[in-house]
């Protein structure tokens, strides 16, 4: 294992979404936000933390939650729990009357196609509140069953298998048993509109970064922020780099190195009782349960702690494997230490927020505020309070006047 | 039956190239849902063979955990695959963790798959646009060829093929099924079939296609159900006319 600096005049960030921090997600497990956490610390804003999209169909897996995607609604599958709570029958049994197709009933407009936030407390709601997940548990049903399995095979093939292999029953012939997980992260490292963050030379395309999908990204969209933000940035960063006058070396980059190193021989020494897959398992855990698909001041406020108090304890960490070779422990607890760290951001940007607006939902604030919160939030590291402050800077809405969503209006 | 249901893996370990593996034991306590990824996490979280003996986590690839990325492939009871499809419950106990035995070995589970990549780009697996103008948009392909197309697309570059198939070893340097049907896939492309006949170039002679004895263990194995025979023959059938053809061009 080595340190290695690469000079550079100017760098892109393409590291995507930060779904690690609450544990299972749908991101590949690189996609930890170590990247974005680790320019924040030293300097960058990160903007809209708190906004983070749930996706309402994924399937419940043990390493990670695996989506399902909108096409399996786009094509006609409908969401459905039994009438009854607890309901154990075979639910291709179950009678069309004994069953709840509660989008169809709530969103006639739209029906199964609403908008994944709204998908998402829907699910949660007949859940939590009616109890009728499905053998009690929180899972209900997205059913494709009544669909031809050519057409289903033609135009589904890809996600059908994924449940197949995964899940180990063929959804075209059983219901899908789905629940909303983790699955995009629409805030990101601030960026203008050549995609260059606050700090010069370093700029930022993609999910990892916060510019094209606001409080709520809507469903097939995340190729903007790719592809769109991909297109600007390269040659944005190119320009930039020309235009650089010559200059001298002035340390930096071995100066770096050297902290590196120094973190790196720390980490390996600590001799601790933490196991770092055990903190992060509670990262996730707290992070799901407070500031996902609903949130209380209260519970914000409570996360924010409970993250003061896992990096206390990350100090106290112990690798298992102290060896230079290929050792994946040490990697991973520098993630972790990046994580506990965004994850402050997304805890308090949320517990600040007292509106609802896309994916940020707080019954305590059910209506979007355009006057007080039609803003950005920027956070910054405080390194000597080795903490988050947040300002924020009005959204420009001269092109479009916003108005209300509205999904419950009658066809 | 009062006793805790278990699951039990054994695991080749090797902390570096330049040592001799050796097998450890875990044991887990079973719970529905688990697949080979999910005891790997386990594991790492608490690193204890199964005699009590603190160990380290074990060193694997991964990326996507969906059968997209290729990169947790290794040896599952023997066959390879990708451990992240792998269900518990579907496994022969005790579960037999290997590396992949035709690629050099980084650590643990671990290999270093570069010479698909090196192949990949012997056959120059692209479709050519020098992105120096816009080109405006590219040239339409018909249904058919889509339907065609797509299932060649799907290869996640997990070597799996190239682990099992027998002429896959370092006395042949056969170039393998993946970056085979590859060349189909760029050869059917309308703007990829410029780079054509360079292609089929590549794949002639010592290690190119006609290296290939037919064992079909490729076709059986690909997690991703790609027609790899089928392009195997297409492509030599391709190789064979532009050899031919070059001949009496000459």
């Amino acid at each position: 294992m080595e340190v290695r600096a690469f000079a550079a005049d100017a760098i892109i960030i393409a590291t995507g979404g930060n779904g690690a921090i609450f544990g299972r997600s749908t991101n590949s497990v690189v996609c930890t936000g170590s990247a974005q956490s680790a320019l924040y610390q030293q300097g960058c804003f990160y903007a809209n933390g708190e906004f983070i999209q749930v996706h309402p169909t994924c399937i419940p897996g043990e390493d990670k939650l695996r989506l399902m995607s909108e096409s399996a609604r786009g094509e006609g599958g409908r969401v459905w729990v039994p009438k009854t709570p607890g309901d154990k029958r075979d639910p291709l049994s179950i009678p069309q009357n004994e069953r709840w197709y509660f989008l169809e009933e709530w969103y006639p407009k739209y029906g199964n196609l609403v908008p994944r936030d709204i998908a998402t407390r829907a699910i949660h709601k007949v859940v939590y509140e009616h109890n009728l997940g499905i053998d009690g548990k929180p899972m209900v049903y997205l059913d494709l069953t009544h669909i031809d399995r050519k057409i289903l095979d033609r135009k589904l093939e890809g996600i059908l298998e994924i449940y197949e292999k995964f899940v180990g029953d063929d959804p075209r012939d059983v219901p899908m048993k789905i629940f909303p997980g983790m699955h995009y992260t629409m805030g990101g490292l601030w960026v203008d509109f050549t995609q260059a963050t606050n700090i010069p030379g370093i700029y930022a395309a993609g999910e990892c970064e916060y510019q094209y999908h606001g409080a709520n990204r809507l469903g097939a969209n995340s190729l903007v922020s790719c592809i769109f933000g991909g297109f600007v940035a390269g040659p944005a960063a190119v320009n930039y780099a020309r235009n650089l006058k010559a200059a001298s070396s002035n340390g930096y980059f071995d100066a770096e190195r050297k902290r590196q190193e120094e973190n790196n021989a720390t980490l390996m020494k600590a001799d601790g009782t933490e196991n770092p897959f055990k903190l992060w398992r509670e990262l996730g855990d707290l992070m799901t349960k407070n500031a996902t698909v609903i949130r209380y001041n209260k519970n914000l406020q409570e996360t924010d702690a409970e993250l003061c108090k896992l990096l206390e304890r990350f100090r106290r960490i112990n690798l298992s494997d102290r060896t230079q070779w290929a050792n994946t422990s040490v990697v991973f607890a520098r993630q972790l230490y990046n994580m506990l760290q965004l994850g402050r951001v997304i805890a308090q940007g949320a517990a600040l927020r007292d509106e609802s607006r896309g994916a940020h939902y707080k019954p305590d604030f059910p209506e979007r505020d355009d006057k007080h919160w039609l803003k950005t939030t920027k956070a910054t590291f405080a390194p000597d309070a080795d903490e988050p402050k947040f300002e924020f800077e009005p959204v420009d809405v001269s092109l479009i006047t916003p108005r209300p969503r509205r999904y419950d209006a009658v066809k | 039956m009062s006793e805790k249901k278990t699951v039990l893996f054994k695991i080749k370990r090797q902390p570096n190239p330049n040592v001799r593996p050796s097998w450890e034991e875990f044991e887990l306590p079973w719970h529905s849902g688990m697949n080979v990824i999910s005891s790997l996490m386990e594991i790492a979280a608490n690193p204890v063979t199964r005699e009590g003996k603190a160990t380290t986590p074990i060193t694997y690839d991964s990326n996507c955990l969906e059968e997209v990325c290729g990169s947790c492939a290794m040896l599952i009871n023997g066959r390879a695959r990708m451990a992240c499809s792998a269900l518990v419950d579907k496994l022969e106990q005790p579960i037999r963790l290997e590396p992949f035995s035709k690629f050099p070995v980084v650590r643990d589970l671990a290999v270093d798959r570069s010479v698909l990549f090196e192949n990949l780009k012997a056959v120059k697996a692209w479709v050519p646009i020098d992105g120096s103008y816009d080109l405006g948009s590219g040239p339409r392909m018909t249904m058919g060829e889509q339907e065609e197309a797509y299932p060649l697309s799907r290869c996640i570059s997990c070597c799996c093929c190239m682990e099992a198939c027998p002429q896959f070893n370092e006395d042949t340097g056969f170039v393998g099924a993946a970056a085979i049907s590859q060349v189909r896939l760029f050869n059917t492309h309308p703007t990829g079939a410029a780079l054509k006949r360079e292609r089929l170039v590549a794949l002639m002679g010592d290690g190119g296609i006609q290296e290939c004895g037919y064992a079909q263990n490729c076709v059986e194995i690909c997690p991703k159900d790609i027609p790899l025979t089928r392009s195997i023959a297409e492509v030599s059938g391709d190789v064979m006319k532009q050899a031919i053809g070059d001949l009496f061009r000459k």
